[in-house]
């Protein structure tokens, strides 16, 4: 399945995945868990969330400013 | 899916650490309730105050200044005033900035704004190329740390604050842990403590740390959930030039790989900090009269080498060889204790 995905503040890039939930996806992207919290149309997601096709993903990054 | 131990509802945290999840009211009950005990257990506020809250525009400070503020309005003892320490990080600070003005106006607290720029003469971003053309061998971390910890203490004391809230989370301390060891400076370890400042000098206000047992990624949960999550996300541009970043990167692959690691570190340091009586026995910084463990402060220090500040090097102690010592001020960290 194709999803789109961005981390706040970049650009959406689309991606070809096997992967089923936010934890598999985040691996396979090579995002931290730490680092990121994955939401969805403004929800939060946890890491056993399931993604679908077609799902715009959006990575908030943990890290502050400053 | 996830569901909440407590009511069933669909999760949006799960804590590795203790093995529970939780929906988003009950996140949002569980993170204040864990900041209670901590104000509690280190006896952060009394029942009559002036909290200054140190705001940075970064998810970790709205979110301080967030909580601080509902709990204010419990504790008719209370005020709050946001301090705001504008560097002048072109393209990062001007931005945060936005996101400051409508969090205050949104929560109607005080709030109090200093630019770098007007105190010292010169933008952060210029100290930093001044440095280079100068050859100084700092980082603009450096420039940036010293700095706002100077103005916070300096400001916080003059708009008649009686504590000082910074929104330092568990991996802000553990890192800070870590790279003191990394450098061979223990003695800078007392400094974090939850609560540092009370009694070292009368010239510093006491500071606090309110999110010392929060992990940073938690703290950023709380932050997206009750709206203060900054809209716009932009990383200071100095941030991965520092050593802080590797470490970072380091405790966060540990943690992944052994939850609880943060804590276990977290426990490490408060038995550190109890057992260590500060070395620091600050003076008056003889320049600009605000307390330092130098004879100039690390401030004056940085301000003296841009050649922004005239000063007469100081004469060495007892040695009496008319040499100017310049550099015994202004080393990297290394004042020289004890003679
Ligand atoms: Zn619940
Ligand atoms: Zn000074």
């Amino acid at each position: 399945m194709r999803i789109r995905w961005r981390i706040l503040g970049s650009d959406w890039k689309e991606v070809e995945t096997a992967s089923t939930t936010v934890e598999e996806l985040m691996k396979e992207l090579s995002l931290s868990r730490e680092e990121y919290i994955a939401s969805k149309g403004g929800k939060v997601l946890t890491l056993d969330s399931k993604i679908e096709d077609g799902d715009e993903i959006t990575f908030l990054p943990v890290v502050s400013g400053g | 899916m996830a569901k909440c131990s407590i009511c069933g509802e669909e999760a949006v945290y799960c804590a590795r650490y203790e093995g529970r999840c939780y929906c988003k009211e009950h996140f949002i009950r569980w993170f204040e309730s864990r900041l209670r005990k901590t104000i509690r257990k280190f006896n952060f506020f009394g029942k009559k105050e002036h909290i200054i809250v140190a705001v940075s525009g970064g998810k970790d400070s709205l979110a301080a200044l967030y909580y601080l503020s509902k709990l204010s309005k419990k504790v008719p003892g209370w005020k709050i005033t946001a301090l705001l320490i504008d560097e002048g990080i072109e393209g990062y600070r001007n931005v945060t900035k936005e996101d400051f003005m409508r969090i205050v106006s949104q929560l109607g607290v005080d709030y109090h704004i200093v630019e770098l720029k007007r105190e010292v003469g010169l933008s952060l971003d210029e100290m930093v190329s001044l440095s280079k053309e100068r050859g100084l061998p700092y980082r603009p971390c450096t420039f940036c740390g010293v700095m706002r910890r100077y103005y916070l203490n300096y400001y916080g004391k003059k708009l008649g604050g009686t504590v000082l809230v910074t929104a330092h989370n568990l991996d802000d301390v553990v890192q800070t842990f870590l790279l003191d060891i990394f450098r061979g400076d223990v003695k800078k370890i007392p400094r974090l403590g939850p609560v540092t400042g009370v009694s070292q000098h009368e010239g510093f206000i006491k500071r606090v740390k309110l999110f010392y047992e929060v992990p940073e990624k938690e703290v950023a949960l709380y932050s997206i959930l009750v709206g203060v999550y900054p809209q716009t996300f932009v990383e200071c541009p100095y941030a991965r030039l520092s050593p802080r970043w590797k470490i970072r990167e380091f405790l966060n692959n540990m943690e992944e790989q052994y939850p609880g690691t943060k804590y276990a570190l977290l426990r490490s340091l408060l038995s550190l900090v109890r057992s260590l009586t500060s070395e620091e026995r600050p003076m008056k910084c003889v320049v600009c009269g605000e307390p330092s463990s130098t004879p100039i402060c690390r401030t004056c220090q940085l301000k003296i080498e841009l050649g922004i500040l005239e000063h007469e090097p100081l004469p060495p102690p007892s040695q009496g060889s008319g040499e100017h010592q310049r550099n015994k001020t202004t080393s990297e960290g290394s004042p020289s204790r004890e003679g």
